[in-house]
């Protein structure tokens, strides 16, 4: 559904987008994560016709964004990061417009208007002014306006930022939602739980460059070869010494280090399947092991982000 | 094709959804506050509108110069004020890329911004229209302006304001702020109507001499000029070419051919002009994204 070849943008001298490529299919949804200024927008810009490569090329179902972005235009759905909205027209005024403006037919404008109001949870909000929406609401109207003409690919930038945690979570379904009816959404955002949720593929980008690309759990595999198991003994940190010793005896036991100083909680490098993860648990009780907790930790996105990033700007 | 391109700029056209917009601001701005002071406007304007009627009606004045004058100040000050902030105030709002991602063609956002202030002007003359001729019948002396004058006054305060409205827009394509766009507006409206003139007057008419009636055809080529510059100023026509046309002065059929024959004209090509100059501004910006980013 859409296919990036090699992106690149040039400011001058300034590198803003550097050889970026990636494919998505339908229902993917893919979280671009990196700081500001790594080059997420000016990437989604490009997808969304507003900017044009330095070179490289993106298709959108199987058309050219450079060669083609009038025809492209009608398949995206785009949300910027700053974004206004007209003053004076209703909510449901605002969808009809742009409704229109992608050449809906009269008699089906009321009915999409209705549809996406219903999706985007505004249809109490049908008669209101725009302005007086709340910014979360406006955030789901700008939502609902990349829905009119049922695009087939949906570019976010930062959808969530700005929002309360009720609005964030709400967008989040939304999205979840939108993936779930086989639209391809490229995601941006700097907040990694945020994006945690609900995509399945993810981005990383920092100074310009898309670091890693690929499905949450591949790339925590690559990052993260080991299960990390986090064992509590009771006692304390005085009864870490001989479980510490214990542990490092033990095979497949990589690597053990003190995680919490308070109550003396080890992180264990563990190279076993979730079988020899039983028996290492049975071996320390055996062992006479007294043991609060034992359990195993997933690495997160933020654990991803910060071991592939620098942390360095352009 | 006529029909079809009339149904894609006017009946299908999103973009004069800009009309209703428009007004629902003139007339509904800051809450409850703001629509007590536009209802006393609204009741102090009425009120104004009836005196003048009833001065026209009692005292049997011809008040026809005057009224025409108000006509043309307030389309010349409303025209631009309506329109300066049509596109770059959308690209200060954030609200153009959303615009240029929809299917709407540059002459549909031309035409759909032209059109909604469109009857602003025609709403404005048309009640105007009714002080004019009641002026025009109730004066108890001959009328400064015959008929015939009074139509093409019409004529050319519409073409006038329609080259404003051209204009207003041309400059907003063009310029990324509103602030800019009308300090642009207003400086060559200044230009034109105040300072041209003003120079002319003092330089093109000879030393210490500044009456306009030396600037005449037979002149030097730059008496020449200023006095075609000064026969396309909207009170030279209202008050120079009408009048004499009106009254019968020498050189009246002469006047009244080359205002028929010219000044309209040149308001309208003018706005046409700058219309389509709109038109490849938006469709240039368009290139310009696609080529340059």
């Amino acid at each position: 559904m859409l296919e990036v070849k090699n992106l690149r943008k040039t400011y001058g001298g300034l590198v803003a987008v550097e050889g970026i490529s990636l494919q998505l299919g339908p229902g993917d949804i893919f979280g671009f994560i990196g700081p500001n200024g790594a080059g997420k927008t000016s990437t989604i810009k490009m997808i969304a016709t507003l900017l044009r490569p330095t070179s490289g090329t993106a298709l959108i179902d199987g058309i050219d964004v450079v060669q083609y972005p009038l025809e492209v235009r009608p398949l995206i759905g785009y949300m910027p990061d700053a974004f206004g909205v007209y003053d004076d027209i209703k909510v449901w005024e605002y969808l009809d417009f742009f409704a229109a403006a992608y050449r809906l037919r009269r008699d089906e404008r009321t009915a999409t208007v209705d549809r996406v109001l219903e999706m985007t949870d505004l249809t109490e909000k049908r008669e209101a002014y725009v302005q007086g929406l709340s910014r979360g609401m406006q955030q789901r109207l700008c939502l609902a306006k990349c829905l009119v003409h049922d695009p087939k690919v949906l570019l976010l930038d930062e959808p969530a930022s700005g929002l309360d945690p009720r609005a964030r979570i709400a967008i989040k379904e939304l999205i979840a939602r939108l993936g779930g009816m086989g639209k391809t959404i490229i995601v941006s955002s700097h907040i990694l739980p945020e994006l945690s949720d609900f995509c399945n593929r993810i981005g990383i980008m920092e100074r310009s460059k898309l670091l890693i690309e690929g499905d949450v759990e591949t790339i925590v595999r690559e990052l993260q070869p080991t299960r990390q198991l986090l064992i509590t003994p009771l006692g304390g940190v005085h009864a870490t010494p001989p479980l510490r010793a214990l542990l490092e005896e033990t095979e497949g036991v990589e690597k053990v280090s003190l995680e919490n100083g308070d109550d003396g909680t080890l992180r264990v490098a563990f190279a076993g399947g979730l079988e020899e993860q039983a028996h290492l648990l049975r071996m320390l009780i055996e062992n006479g092991q007294q043991l609060c907790s034992f359990a195993e930790t997933a690495m997160d996105l933020e654990d991803v982000f910060m071991r592939v990033t620098t942390g360095r700007v352009h | 094709m006529i029909t079809r391109t009339f149904r894609h700029l006017v009946l299908d056209n999103p973009m004069t959804l800009e009309g209703a917009r428009f007004w629902r601001r003139f007339l509904r701005t800051g809450g409850d506050t703001g629509r007590a002071v536009n209802a006393t406007i609204f009741v102090l304007l009425g009120v104004f509108y009836l005196w003048l009627m009833y001065a026209i009606v009692h005292f049997h004045e011809d008040l026809n110069a005057a009224i025409l004058g108000l006509e043309l100040m307030l389309l010349t000050l409303l025209v631009p004020a309506s329109l300066y902030a049509s596109v770059s105030g959308e690209r200060e709002k954030l609200t153009w890329d959303a615009l240029i991602l929809t299917r709407l063609t540059p002459a549909q956002i031309v035409v759909g911004k032209l059109l909604s202030r469109l009857a602003l002007i025609v709403g404005l003359q048309l009640l105007i229209a009714p002080l004019l001729l009641l002026s025009h019948m109730c004066a108890k002396f001959n009328s400064e302006y015959s008929g015939a004058a009074l139509v093409l006054s019409q004529v050319a305060l519409f073409t006038w304001s329609l080259l404003l409205a051209g204009f207003s827009l041309w400059v907003s394509t063009k310029t990324k702020r509103s602030v800019t766009t009308l300090a642009l507006i207003t400086s060559a409206l200044l230009a034109f109507l105040v300072l041209l003139p003003a120079l002319i007057l003092l330089f093109a008419s000879g030393s210490g001499n500044s009456n306009p009636e030396v600037l005449t055809w037979d002149g030097t080529p730059l008496q020449q000029l200023s006095a075609c510059l000064l026969h396309l100023h909207p009170v030279g026509v209202l008050y120079g070419d009408l009048m004499r046309t009106s009254n019968h002065q020498a050189g009246d059929l002469w006047y009244a051919e080359r205002l028929f024959t010219t000044t309209p004209w040149v308001y309208g090509m003018g706005a046409l002009l700058c219309l389509f100059g709109s038109w490849r501004t938006l469709r240039g910006m368009e290139i310009a994204r696609r080529s340059r980013g």
